[in-house]
């Protein structure tokens, strides 16, 4: 009995570095991978006859890495705490339709070699990954922070030249709330969607 | 007679005793007044610039941000909310590929773990400060902790430039597609 001690011991010890590793994974892969189907769909469904569709698929790849729910709650700042759930839910739905129409014309552009996904930040549970965007002959940066929820990497903030997406909309949101309150943002958000 | 007589030699003391001291004019008195202070103003740029030592640090608690570059970010710089200042940035390291900066905050102010710490200039030419916006988390983050949902420093000529280039862009896509549903 004595023998299997030892290798008992070492099998527990390999087993639980295993599983500290798979937890501690970073976040690069899954956003390279997202990347990637982004630029499948573009370059498969190409023109304004499968503009539709392209723009449906889209949506469902970046529904599944772009947590939206957080997005909008981290825009609204302050403000999230004092609505109730209802409102809270229609929020995220505007918000979400609001950056659909905002960047849905620069994501269709996107093409095989413009994106290069470079570095990743870890502290978990939260990631920042690092990309660079080549555009007309500029280069510039366009990072991910993400956060691991239930093992699955999920961006809540993109970061464009250094000005980062949720910072910004909290600042505008900001002062649309406190000249016209929530009811007003909701219904301007809503106005914009719909033109 | 006598009196002048004495009063002359006290006379004659006060000169020897003065003898031994300098003269006491103004522009001595100027020089030994502007050497004390910068003296003084040098221990206390010392003590600010190169201590932690901080007034009523009783009152204040200690946390940290990272930030890609923090250039021309100085220790001493207010941290802001709503342009109220809430603390004071009061060490700046490198925490390699980091910078880490350490901020002293107002014990009544509490920082949440999704506010957001911008680096920005008050002005087009004025001092870089730190701004905080308020998130939406129920957590705080205690003393010790770090913001990692940070901006760094924004060069707004840069992007103004790069701006001004995507909608002249913009423009030559608008009027191609124009020509080519006319033709």
């Amino acid at each position: 009995m004595r023998k299997l001690v030892i290798p008992f011991l070492l099998l527990i010890l390999a087993l639980c570095s295993a599983e500290s590793a798979f937890a501690q994974e970073g976040a690069i892969n899954d956003v390279k991978v997202t990347v990637q189907r982004l630029v499948d769909i573009v370059e498969s469904l190409p023109g304004d006859p499968n503009r539709q569709e392209r723009r449906i698929k889209l949506r469902d790849v970046i529904g599944e890495r772009f947590d939206f729910n957080e997005m909008a709650k981290r825009s609204l700042g302050p403000e999230w705490a004092k609505i109730t759930p209802e409102q809270q839910t229609e929020f995220v739905r505007v918000f979400s339709d609001l950056l659909a129409k905002t960047y849905m014309n620069r994501v269709e552009k996107v093409t095989r070699d413009m994106v290069k996904v470079e570095s990743e930040n870890m502290d978990f549970p939260k990631s920042l990954v690092k990309s660079k965007v080549t555009s007309d002959g500029n280069i510039f940066p366009l990072d991910y922070r993400l956060q691991n929820v239930n093992g699955t990497w999920k961006v809540y903030d993109v970061i464009i030249e250094n000005i980062g997406l949720v910072a910004n909309y909290r600042n505008e949101f900001a002062g649309i709330i406190r000249s016209s309150g929530f009811d007003g943002l909701i219904d301007g958000l809503k106005k914009k969607t719909e033109t | 007679m006598d009196q002048l007589k004495s009063s002359d030699s006290k006379n004659t003391d006060h000169k020897n005793i003065s003898d031994l001291l300098p003269k006491r004019t103004f522009s001595l008195e100027m020089a030994v007044g502007i050497f004390t202070l910068i003296g003084v103003a040098t221990l206390g740029y010392l003590a600010v610039g190169l201590g932690d030592i901080r007034f009523f640090a009783g009152s204040e608690y200690k946390i940290f941000a990272e930030f890609d570059n923090v250039s021309g970010l100085k220790a001493g710089a207010t941290v802001e909310v709503g342009g109220v200042p809430v603390g004071t940035v009061t060490k700046l390291e490198l925490k390699d590929p980091v910078a880490k900066i350490t901020m002293m905050i107002k014990k009544d102010f509490k920082v949440r773990d999704d506010d957001i710490a911008s680096i920005r200039t008050k002005g087009i030419i004025g001092d870089r400060y730190v701004k905080i916006s308020r998130g939406a988390s129920e957590t705080y983050v205690a003393e010790g902790g770090t913001l990692t949902d940070t901006e760094s420093v924004v060069d707004i000529e840069d992007v103004i430039g790069k701006l001004v280039h995507s909608l002249t862009n913009d423009k030559d896509d608008d009027s191609k597609k124009k020509e080519e549903s006319s033709s």
